[in-house]
C-alpha cells in the first residue's frame, strides 16, 4: 500500500477521532492508563531507596557498596554530595585496572574488585567449594585459579598473566567454579602463596553505601580519575540506572517488569477497547459500505481501522507516559520520600517510556484488528444496508478456550512442582498465566452465542438481554473476556491466601491469626549479622536503622581469626561452609519430614541469586552467646528467593581452628517465626556467634536430641491479618470490575439506543432502557463470574504450594469468592440501573 | 467497432440465485441490458422486484449465478474481490439514496476519494474532483462538509464523485428518494446532462416513473426479470414543457 493511498485514510482516521470525542477520549484512556501504570512501576523499581518494608530491597542495598582507591572522605563527598560511608582499612584483593596497560589480557575497563581464596587441595572440603574446570589447581606462589566469572568477565585463560594488587604478576594455571561465591570474580591461591596484610596494600578502599541496584564494584586507579568516575556513578545513581553492567536477571530489569505489568492491565483493558472498536465499527458500517462501493478494497478498510487504533493508541500512550513520567517525577518523588523515610529520586528511563509507548501503540492495533477485519469481510450492499450479517461462532473456539486453559493450568502445575527460580521459570509462569487467562476468556464467546440461542423460552426481558449479547457478540465476548481475566485473578489471590491460611493454622495449631503479638513478631526481624570485620560507622548503620524490623545489629568484631583486620564483603567476602551434606545428614539422622513441630525457632535460608544456591531445609543452626553456651537453635525450615540475605553458617572461632578451617563471615538475617517472647528476643540480641549444626557435630560438640527442633516455617503473608488481605483483594477486583462494567454499559447504552428507542416507540415502558441495561450488565458480569470461577480455583490449585511439612489443605475462603463473583454483577447492575437515564431519549439515528 | 467501443455495461442473461432455507430462490434472470456512452437507462419496478440486485450485478457489488456482466469490457464474474475493488474505483460510480458522503471528509475530499485510494496525490485528485464538481455545479461547496450541506447538494455531490476521473458507469440507487419533488428533479437532470456530454452511461434506479421519463430507455422489471423495455425519446422542449405544467414530459398529470 502506497503513501499516497495511505493519505486519505489517515484523513479520515484523523478526522474520525475529532468526530467521536466520547470513543477517542475512552480509547486513550484505556491505552494510556497501563501504560502510565507501567512506567510507574518501573521507576518504581529503578529508586534507590531502602523501606522498612522493602526488606527484599534492602538485601540488594547491602550490595550497593562502591569500592574507590585513593579517595578520601571530602573527596567522595564533593563528588557525589553523600556522607553515607566509612572508610575500610583493607580489603580482598584487587584486580587492578588495565586500563594503564592495553598489553595485559581483558583489553581494559574499570578495576575489578576480586575474592582471595586459599584452595587447598588437600582439604576434603575444597571439592565442595572449587571445581577445576579447566588447567589446574595452583600450587604455589605466582600460580592463581580464577573463578569462570571472572575469566569470562576479562577473557583470560589459563596461561595468561595477571597484575594483583599485593600479589604482583601471577599466572592463571586454572579456570574454577566456585560455587560458594555464586561464581563471583574470585582468585584462588594455593596455601603456599603468601596473601597481602593490608598494610602492603597500596590503597585505601573506601566503601560507600549508595543504594539500590548498584551490584558491581569499582576502583580507580588514581585521584585524577576518581573524579570522573564518581561523577559518572554519581550521575547514573541518579537516573536511576546501574552504572556498570551487572549480572542482572532478566526478569529483574526494571524495563521487563515494567512490560510485563504494562502488558498484564494492557490485556484487560485491550479487551475493552476491542469492544469499544467493534460497536464503533457497527455504527459506522455504512461508510465502511460507502468505502468499498467507491472502490476500496478490504485490506484498505482493515487499514483505515488499524491507522486509527494507531493514532488512538499513539495519543493515549503518549499522553499516559507524560502524565506518569512528570506526576511521578514531581508529586511522587515527594509522596515517596515522605512515606518511606528516604529520598526518593526523579527518575527519566527513556527505554521504558519507548518500550511501554510501543507496547500501548501495539495493543491498541491489536484490538482493533479483529473488529476491523470483520467489518473488512463484510459484503459491500450488506454494509451499505447498515448489516453486520450475524455469524455462527467458530465451533472451535470453545475447544480451543479450553485446550488453552488447560495448558496454562498444566504449565504453572507443572511449574510450581518444579519452581527454583530463574528465568525460564519466571517465563512458565508469565506463559501460564496467560494461556490460563486466555482460555479463559476465550469461552466468553461461545457461551454469549448459546445463552442467545437458549433466550427463546425466557420471558421479553432477559430474551432480549441475551439476544443482544450473542448480535453484538464481538463486543460482549471481549466485555466478558476483561471480565472474566479480572475475576480468575482474585480468584486464585483468594484461594491461594485461604489455603496459606489454614496451612498457617495446622503448622501452628496454637496459634491464631488474631493474637496480635504472635502476628506482630511473626517473621520479624530481630537481628541483623554482618561479616563485617570492622567498627560500622553510624552513617553505614543509617540504612539497616531504615528497616523498622531490625531491632538489633550485631557485628562480629571479636571474631576476627587471625588477628589482622581483614574485610569480609557480606556476600562474598568470606569462605561459607553451607552446602548440604547428605553423609551428614544422614550421620545426624536429620529426617526432614519426621521432626516435630515445637519450637519456635526458625531460621529462614534465603537466596541471594534465585536458583544458585541449593540450600537444604533441615539445616540446624546453633547460635552460641559470647561465652560459646548454646543458647538457641534455629533451623532453616524453607528457602526463599524474596527475603533477605543468605543464611549465615558460622563456628565458632576455637571450633574452625580445630577443623582447620577459616571461620565463615557471612551476613545473615535471623529470623523468629513464630511466637518469640520478649526473653527469647533479647536472647537472640545478644547472641555473638552462630554455628553450624554439622561442623558442630564433627567437632564433637554433643548435640541435644533433634526433638526441640522445629518446624517454623511461616508463609510471608502469615505477618499480615488474612482478612485484611481478603478484603484488599476483593475490593481491588469489585471497583475495577465496576470500571469495566460501566466502561461496557456506555458502549452496550451507545449500541442499543436504537433499539431501545423503537422498544419505547412500540409501547416499552420508560424505565425498558435502564432495566434492558442493568441486566445486561449483569449478564456479562455473570457469565464471566461463571467462567471464572472454575479457572480461577483450578488455576489457585495448580500454584498453591503443598508445603513441606504436609499440612496442606486445600481451603477456598467460599465466602469472599461469593462477595467478589455474585456481588459484583448484583452490585453493578444496581449501579447502572440507578444511573442510567430512565428512558430512551435518543432519537432514531437519522438516516443521512 | 466503434459502437462495441461506446459500451460501458454489458449484461447478457444475468442473474442472481440465492441459497435460502426454502431452496434456491431466483433474485434476477435472463437480463439482456447495455448501455453506451452518453446513454441513461432507467430501471423501475415495484420494490422487491430485482433492481437493486441489478444495481449490484452492474457495478460489481456482487457477482451474477448466471450470465454475464461486463464494464467496459471487463468481465465482472470472474473477478476476485480486489480486483472487483479496482473496477469500482477506476469505472464505476454509485449515487444512493442515502449516506452517499463519509460525514468525516469535504465535498471535495470525498469526489476525490476515490482517486487517491487508487494511489493519486491529492493534488491531482482534489484537481479532477473539482472538474468533476464543476459539472455538477458543486464546486463552490469543495469544502463544506457533508453535514452542512442540504440533501439536493449532497446527492449532486455524490454524481460528482460518481464521474470523477475517468469513470464512465454511473448508478444510481434510488438517488432521489429523499429528496422533494423539485430538488430530485434538479439532481436528475444533473445526471441526464452528465450522460449526455457522452462521456459515461448510467443507470437510473427509480420508483418516479416522471424521473425515469429522463432516460433514454426505461426498462420495467417484474418477479426478477425484464418485463419490457421502452424508448422515451423525449427532448428538451417536453421536459420544458412538463415543468411550465407540472406534468411528466408524456404529459401525463403528475
Amino acid at each position: 500500500m502506497t503513501t499516497a493511498v495511505l493519505r486519505p485514510l489517515l484523513r479520515i482516521a484523523r478526522r474520525d477521532m475529532a468526530r467521536h470525542k466520547g470513543r477517542t477520549i475512552l480509547i486513550t484512556t484505556l491505552i494510556g492508563l497501563p501504560v502510565g501504570a507501567a512506567l510507574i512501576v518501573g521507576m518504581l523499581l529503578r529508586q534507590p531507596n531502602v523501606t522498612g518494608d522493602g526488606v527484599g530491597y534492602w538485601a540488594e542495598s547491602a550490595l550497593l557498596r562502591l569500592e574507590v582507591a585513593t579517595a578520601d572522605a571530602q573527596t567522595l563527598e564533593s563528588n557525589l554530595g553523600t556522607t553515607s560511608f566509612a572508610r575500610v582499612d583493607s580489603a580482598t584483593a584487587l584486580l587492578p585496572a588495565s586500563t594503564g596497560d592495553p598489553g595485559l589480557p581483558g583489553g581494559g575497563g574499570l578495576p575489578v574488585t576480586v575474592i582471595i581464596e586459599t584452595f587447598d587441595p588437600s582439604n576434603p572440603l575444597e571439592p565442595r567449594r572449587y571445581q577445576i574446570v579447566d588447567g589446574v589447581a595452583p600450587t604455589g606462589a605466582g600460580e592463581l585459579a580464577i573463578s569462570e566469572s571472572l575469566a569470562d568477565l576479562r577473557s583470560l585463560a589459563v596461561g595468561d598473566p595477571i597484575q594483583v594488587y599485593g600479589l604482583g604478576q601471577q599466572t592463571i594455571v586454572g579456570i574454577a567454579h566456585v560455587r560458594e561465591q555464586h561464581d563471583f570474580t574470585t582468585l584462588l591461591t594455593s596455601p603456599e602463596q603468601p596473601l597481602p596484610a593490608a598494610a602492603e596494600l597500596p590503597n585505601e578502599l573506601t566503601t560507600l553505601g549508595l543504594g539500590y541496584r548498584s551490584s558491581s564494584y569499582y576502583l580507580a586507579t588514581d585521584p585524577g580519575d576518581f573524579g570522573r568516575f564518581a561523577n559518572n556513578v554519581s550521575a547514573s545513581y541518579r537516573r536511576g540506572s546501574e552504572p556498570y553492567p551487572s549480572n542482572d536477571q532478566f526478569f529483574t530489569d526494571p524495563t521487563v517488569i515494567a512490560l510485563l505489568a504494562g502488558t498484564g492491565l494492557l490485556c484487560v483493558t485491550g479487551l475493552i477497547a476491542a469492544a469499544a472498536f467493534a460497536t464503533a465499527n457497527r455504527r459506522r458500517i455504512r461508510d465502511f459500505g460507502l468505502l468499498s462501493a467507491t472502490g476500496a478494497e478490504p485490506g484498505q478498510i482493515t487499514t483505515l481501522a488499524l491507522v486509527e487504533a494507531g493514532l488512538l493508541g499513539t495519543v493515549g500512550a503518549v499522553i499516559g507516559a507524560t502524565v506518569a513520567v512528570i506526576g511521578f517525577n514531581t508529586v511522587g518523588v515527594g509522596l515517596l520520600t515522605a512515606n518511606t523515610n528516604s529520598d526518593a529520586i526523579a527518575v527519566f528511563a527513556p527505554r521504558d517510556v519507548v518500550v511501554t509507548i510501543v507496547v500501548g501503540i501495539g495493543a491498541a492495533m491489536l484490538a482493533a484488528w479483529f473488529p476491523a477485519r470483520t467489518v473488512a469481510a463484510v459484503s459491500t450492499q450488506t454494509a451499505l444496508a447498515g448489516r453486520i450479517p450475524l455469524r455462527s461462532p467458530s465451533r472451535w473456539t470453545a475447544p480451543l478456550g479450553l485446550a488453552t486453559g488447560a495448558a496454562g493450568l498444566s504449565i504453572l502445575a507443572v511449574w510450581n512442582d518444579s519452581n527454583s527460580g530463574g528465568d525460564r521459570q519466571s517465563l512458565a509462569l508469565i506463559v501460564g498465566i496467560v494461556l490460563g487467562l486466555g482460555g479463559a476468556a476465550l469461552l466468553g464467546g461461545p457461551i454469549v452465542s448459546a445463552l442467545g440461542r437458549l433466550a427463546a423460552r425466557l420471558p421479553i426481558g432477559p430474551r432480549l438481554v441475551l439476544r443482544d449479547n450473542a448480535r453484538q457478540r464481538t463486543r460482549t465476548a471481549a466485555a466478558v473476556g476483561a471480565l472474566t481475566a479480572m475475576f480468575v485473578i482474585p480468584v486464585v489471590a483468594l484461594a491461594l491466601i485461604g489455603t496459606e491460611q489454614r496451612s498457617n493454622q495446622l503448622t501452628f495449631p496454637g496459634t491464631t491469626d488474631s493474637s496480635p503479638f504472635e502476628q506482630a513478631n511473626r517473621n520479624r526481624i530481630v537481628g541483623v549479622v554482618l561479616g563485617l570485620d570492622q567498627e560500622l560507622s553510624p552513617a553505614q548503620l543509617a540504612p539497616l536503622d531504615d528497616i523498622a524490623a531490625v531491632e538489633q545489629i550485631v557485628t562480629w568484631t571479636q571474631l576476627s581469626p587471625r588477628g589482622d583486620p581483614r574485610a569480609f564483603d557480606p556476600w562474598t567476602g568470606g569462605p561459607s561452609f553451607g552446602a548440604w551434606d547428605e553423609a551428614l545428614a544422614a550421620q545426624l539422622g536429620l529426617d526432614q519430614r519426621q521432626l516435630p513441630i515445637d519450637s519456635p525457632n526458625e531460621l529462614r535460608a534465603v537466596q541471594l541469586v534465585p536458583g544458585s544456591l541449593d540450600w537444604p531445609p533441615q539445616e540446624l543452626i546453633d547460635l552460641y552467646d559470647s561465652s560459646g553456651n548454646l543458647s538457641v537453635r534455629l533451623q532453616v525450615t524453607s528457602v526463599s528467593t524474596d527475603l533477605v540475605v543468605e543464611p549465615a553458617m558460622f563456628l565458632l572461632p576455637d571450633t574452625a581452628t580445630s577443623l582447620g578451617l577459616e571461620p565463615a563471615y557471612r551476613a545473615g538475617v535471623i529470623q523468629l517465626a513464630a511466637s518469640p517472647d520478649a526473653a527469647t528476643i533479647d536472647q537472640i540480641r545478644n547472641l555473638t556467634s552462630v554455628t553450624n549444626t554439622g561442623f558442630a557435630a564433627q567437632a564433637g560438640i554433643d548435640l541435644p536430641p533433634l526433638s526441640y527442633g522445629g518446624y517454623l516455617d511461616t508463609p510471608y503473608v502469615s505477618s499480615t491479618n488474612f482478612d485484611a488481605v481478603k478484603a484488599i483483594v476483593v475490593g481491588l477486583a469489585f471497583v475495577s470490575g465496576l470500571l469495566v462494567l460501566a466502561v461496557t454499559a456506555a458502549l452496550v447504552s451507545t449500541e442499543s439506543d436504537n433499539d431501545l428507542a423503537t422498544m419505547v416507540a412500540v409501547g416499552g415502558a420508560p424505565g425498558l432502557r435502564r432495566s434492558f441495561l442493568a441486566r445486561q450488565t449483569f449478564s456479562m458480569a455473570a457469565i464471566a463470574a461463571a467462567v471464572a470461577l472454575p479457572f480461577g480455583l483450578l488455576g489457585a490449585r495448580a500454584l498453591a504450594d503443598p508445603g513441606f511439612y504436609g499440612n496442606f489443605d486445600f481451603t477456598v475462603p467460599w465466602l469472599w469468592v461469593a462477595v467478589l463473583l455474585v456481588g459484583t454483577p448484583v452490585v453493578a447492575s444496581a449501579v447502572i440501573g440507578t444511573t442510567m437515564r430512565s428512558k430512551a431519549v435518543t432519537p432514531l439515528r437519522r438516516l443521512d | 467497432m466503434t459502437d462495441q467501443k461506446s459500451i460501458v455495461l454489458e449484461m447478457r442473461q444475468a442473474g442472481r440465485q440465492y441459497v435460502g432455507p426454502r431452496g434456491i430462490v431466483s433474485a434476477l434472470a435472463d437480463v439482456d441490458l447495455t448501455v453506451r456512452l452518453g446513454e441513461l437507462v432507467a430501471v423501475v419496478g415495484r420494490s422487491g422486484c430485482g433492481k437493486s440486485t441489478l444495481l449490484n450485478l452492474a457495478g460489481g457489488l456482487d457477482q451474477p449465478s448466471l450470465g454475464s456482466v461486463r464494464v467496459n469490457g471487463i468481465e465482472l464474474g470472474t473477478l476476485s474481490g480486489k480486483e472487483l475493488a479496482a473496477t469500482r474505483r477506476r469505472h464505476i460510480g454509485f449515487v444512493f439514496q442515502a449516506l452517499n458522503l463519509l460525514p468525516t471528509l469535504t465535498a471535495a475530499e470525498n469526489v476525490a476519494l476515490p482517486l487517491e485510494l487508487d494511489g493519486a496525490t491529492t493534488a491531482a485528485a482534489r484537481t479532477a474532483a473539482l472538474t468533476s464538481m464543476a459539472d455538477t455545479e458543486t464546486a463552490a461547496l469543495a469544502d463544506a462538509y457533508p453535514d452542512e450541506l442540504s440533501g439536493g447538494e449532497r446527492q449532486r455531490v455524490a454524481v460528482a464523485r460518481a464521474l470523477v476521473g475517468d469513470r464512465n458507469l454511473l448508478l444510481a440507487d434510488e438517488p432521489t428518494g429523499a429528496l422533494d419533488e423539485a430538488t430530485a428533479d434538479a439532481v436528475v437532470r444533473v445526471i441526464r446532462r452528465r450522460v449526455d456530454t457522452g462521456t459515461c452511461g448510467g443507470v437510473l434506479v427509480t420508483h418516479d416513473m416522471s424521473l425515469a421519463a429522463y432516460a433514454d430507455t426505461i426498462v420495467r422489471l417484474r418477479d426478477g426479470r425484464i418485463d419490457s423495455v421502452t424508448e422515451t425519446n423525449f427532448t428538451d422542449a417536453d421536459f420544458e414543457r412538463a415543468d411550465l405544467f407540472g406534468t411528466d414530459p408524456e404529459g401525463t398529470l403528475r
